[in-house]
């Protein structure tokens, strides 16, 4: 009987896991096609990421980054938002890969990453585009179909 | 008999007619969309050749590309134009855009030029209409604004060798003049309304590849207007992108109606 308790409350335990909406998905190969499968695996096995709020170019600020204004107030995310962010990029779905809108990019938050070296992603919500730096090279693509979700889960990262 | 006719309305047209301006300002170098605004300047420039040709009149190519996208040269340069009263201006954008965030009632985009540099497409058209040419089309092709659509499914229709009998040629010059020559005033277009985004895929812009489709095959249909070459455009279009155009037959009332966005 006690065997049987045990065993109950483990096949319990397994489907209240697979229940979690925020598990990370698996990226798919669009995306590892775009960005490289390093920057992929680096999102997926990162433990923190750090949140910047960027402001365009005419805010002063002590810092620029990758030509943008960034307020260096960069602070690690917990473990759930970090899990939302990476279920955000790391989802085919969520892209555009085969067309672009033609307005400049223009970036409100970005991500940095940490691992064996460092990874950026940037994000503009006016043009729905995240962009992902890699070193000097650097890749925009679409995220239109992540709709109210990509704000609504990056601005979280940067509200005080 | 009828291609005599035909020939010497198209000389005459040629002496009479003044000349066929094409200016073109391509963001070749703009990040993410550089290569797809370069395949849409080389074929609007292959268009123009064409309808400068089927017009009979000199076609005077002005591009902008590359380093050249300096805002106050592509003004000086627009006026420092000498157009004479018959002449027909073509000018064309393709790269990145905005709305003009400056002139809330202008429906027409800002024409971004690398860095940090910008020209209204209502400006451009404005300092070309007051030169007072027979035409002006001025078309760009870029974002408006910003809108979460759907992906568009490319459709290329052009077939690969073009073989052009004398009738369909001779329909395809009749087709040219109508549009170019017997319209005055104004024909102004871009690839969305204000609020709103254009799209461009590895071949080039969506709304440039079937604005010149639409070209295409209004120019062998047996009558011919550019209402039904934007309709085409749009519908090709479907509902993932939604162009605007506007055509003024008067130079002065086509002036009147920028003035007005702007104050």
């Amino acid at each position: 009987m006690k065997y049987f308790i045990v065993a109950l409350f483990m096949t319990l335990g397994v489907f209240l896991l697979s229940l979690d909406t925020t598990a990370v998905p698996l990226s798919t190969d669009q995306l590892c096609g775009k960005i490289g499968s390093e920057f992929v695996h680096a999102i997926e096995s990162a433990d923190t990421i750090k949140a910047l709020k960027l402001l365009p170019k005419h805010h002063k600020t002590k810092e620029e980054k990758q030509g943008y204004n960034v307020i260096p107030s960069e602070r690690e995310m917990d473990e759930a938002l970090v899990r939302a962010v990476k279920s955000c990029i790391l989802n085919d779905e969520h892209y555009y890969f085969d067309m672009t809108k033609k307005c400049e990019f223009v970036p409100e938050i970005g991500f940095i990453i940490s691992g064996d070296k460092e990874y950026t992603v940037y994000a503009s919500y006016c043009a729905k585009q995240l962009k992902f730096i890699d070193g000097s090279h650097e890749i925009i693509i679409d995220c239109d179909p992540m709709g109210p979700l990509m704000e609504k889960t990056f601005e979280r990262a940067v509200r005080s | 008999m009828k291609k005599i006719f035909l020939a010497l309305f198209l000389s005459a047209t040629s002496l009479f007619g003044g000349d066929f301006y094409g200016i073109i300002v391509a963001e070749t170098e703009v990040e993410n969309i550089g290569h797809h605004v370069f395949f849409d300047a080389m074929r609007m420039n292959r268009q123009m050749g064409k309808i400068a040709k089927n017009l009979g009149r000199e076609f005077k190519q002005i591009m902008f590309y590359d380093d050249d996208l300096v805002a106050d040269e592509i003004i000086q340069q627009i006026d420092s134009l000498e157009l004479k009263h018959d002449d027909i201006v073509f000018f064309y954008f393709s790269g990145h855009g905005q709305q003009a965030v400056e002139h809330p009632d202008d429906p027409w985009p800002l024409m971004k030029l690398g860095g940090r540099q910008a020209i209204n497409l209502s400006t451009v058209t404005m300092k070309l209409l007051e030169k007072n040419p027979r035409l002006v089309v001025a078309m760009a092709d870029c974002c408006n604004h910003a809108l979460s659509i759907d992906p568009v499914e490319l459709y290329f229709a052009f077939p690969k060798g073009e073989i052009i009998d004398d009738c369909e040629k001779e329909l395809i010059q009749v087709n040219t003049q109508k549009l170019f020559h017997d319209h005055s005033g104004l024909i102004m277009a871009s690839s969305s309304k204000a609020g709103e985004p254009s799209w461009s895929g590895m071949m080039g812009s969506f709304y440039t590849l079937y604005w010149i489709q639409a070209l295409y095959h209004e120019l062998r249909e047996q009558d011919t207007a550019w209402e039904m070459i934007f309709e085409r455009t749009t519908q090709r279009l479907e509902d993932k992108q939604h162009p605007q155009y506007l055509i003024i037959p008067s130079n002065e009332d086509a002036r009147l109606t920028l003035d007005v966005l702007k104050n």
